[in-house]
């Protein structure tokens, strides 16, 4: 009885695994609510750690992927299935994200004061480790994460995108709306910039690893 | 044979196995020559695998409250929108009606004026006869004698004149004749 329960229980999953972000925009488009629950389930994350790392406060991070889902719901009907539903909800994020790095720009120009949200201290991720590989995880965590924010935002979206995220090219030109080029070449100056800032860390590590 | 900018240029492509056999060993060959390139190609994966592995931070737990709660917001936002725009055009309309009112009363006003509008309309034109009698008048100058003009002393002078007829001639003595 118990492993039917459980087969039924892994089936319903696999059966909820199985529908794509693709179908699962044409039931919401139909008005099915529920089908808008599941791609908040499945997004929220991810393009929550994009965000975060592209424009570095987990608050506002937080905030843009909410205006992102806001806008999802508000423009469902001009989603066409010509393009990766990911690739137009990444699309939104990062544009969201650009206007925030935009305006963060405005603010600074104009204030007398630097202390903008950009230069906020690090916000560690809630890492369970032991403390002691915590802290060192954490220190070299900071350290890259320092190196991500100091690039170029052109170079740092990119970089997130193939490294961070792992979509492919063909993928990151379909969200940024560059070509294929353009964003093999500034993933490559990205990875080149942060090789030269973080070489001695790298090194460190290999030699407390050996 | 390439040199560091170019080895720089394609590094990724080169980890990425997307050169051809020829320029792969071409690159090879480089890599064992220079120390600062083949520190770049051992550490590039490095770094790579280390950004894979950042630590992912989580949303808030009331992220979906949150959330329902904007898009409830933006609802409101929207229908009072919609609203105030059936308010506009409500307003708009009713202006639109206001005009054509006066506009018809005006037009009305005007029909009722046909008749003393006719009766101006005939004092109009015998006026305008009067006034073609004016139109077709021809301007003539009155001739001047030089002989008549004569000196106080009776004796008529070559340069009084000629001071006359500069005179006559800046100010004509001008009258209308009725030509018909």
């Amino acid at each position: 009885m118990a492993n039917i329960e459980e087969r039924t229980e892994i089936d319903s999953l696999k059966s909820k695994t199985l529908v794509t972000d693709e179908q699962l925009i044409a039931k919401f488009q139909q008005g099915d609510e529920y089908a808008f629950d599941q791609i908040v389930r499945r997004y929220k994350e991810p393009l929550l750690n994009f965000v975060f790392r592209f424009i570095g406060n987990s608050i506002e991070a937080e905030d843009i992927v909410q205006d992102t889902f806001y806008r999802v719901y508000k423009n469902k009907h001009y989603y066409k299935e010509v393009a990766k539903f990911s690739t137009w909800i990444y699309t939104i994020a990062s544009n969201l994200s650009k206007t925030e790095l935009r305006r963060r720009r405005r603010r600074k120009f104009f204030s007398i004061h630097n202390d903008t949200a950009g230069e906020k201290e690090y916000e560690l991720p809630d890492n369970k480790k032991s403390p002691e590989s915590n802290a060192n995880s954490t220190v070299t965590e900071k350290i890259i994460h320092n190196a991500i924010s100091k690039l170029p935002p052109k170079f740092r979206q990119v970089i997130i995108l193939r490294d961070v995220q792992e979509f492919s090219y063909e993928e990151i030109a379909s969200i940024i709306k560059v070509p294929l080029g353009t964003v093999k070449s500034r993933v490559n100056r990205a990875r080149l910039r942060l090789q030269d800032d973080l070489k001695f860390l790298i090194q460190d590590l290999n030699d407390t690893s050996t | 044979m390439i040199d560091c900018d170019k080895f720089k240029e394609h590094v990724s492509d080169y980890l990425e196995k997307q050169l051809s056999p020829q320029v792969r060993s071409d690159f090879e060959r480089h890599i064992n020559q220079c120390s600062e390139c083949k520190l770049i190609v051992e550490q590039i994966p490095q770094i790579k695998s280390s950004l894979s592995r950042l630590g992912k931070i989580q949303c808030s737990n009331d992220f979906s409250m949150q959330l329902r709660q904007r898009l409830i917001a933006g609802q409101q936002k929207s229908y009072i929108s919609n609203a105030n725009v059936k308010k506009i055009s409500y307003g708009f309309s009713f202006a639109a009606a206001v005009f054509l009112l006066f506009l018809g009363i005006n037009i009305f006003s005007d029909t009722e004026n046909v008749i003393p509008q006719a009766q101006n309309k005939e004092i109009n034109s015998s006026s305008s006869v009067s006034n073609q009698h004016v139109k077709h008048a021809s301007v003539e100058t009155e001739p001047v004698n030089e002989l008549e003009v004569k000196t106080k002393s009776g004796e008529n002078t070559f340069s009084d004149s000629t001071s006359e007829d500069i005179h006559n001639a800046k100010n004509p003595r001008v009258k209308y004749v009725d030509t018909k």
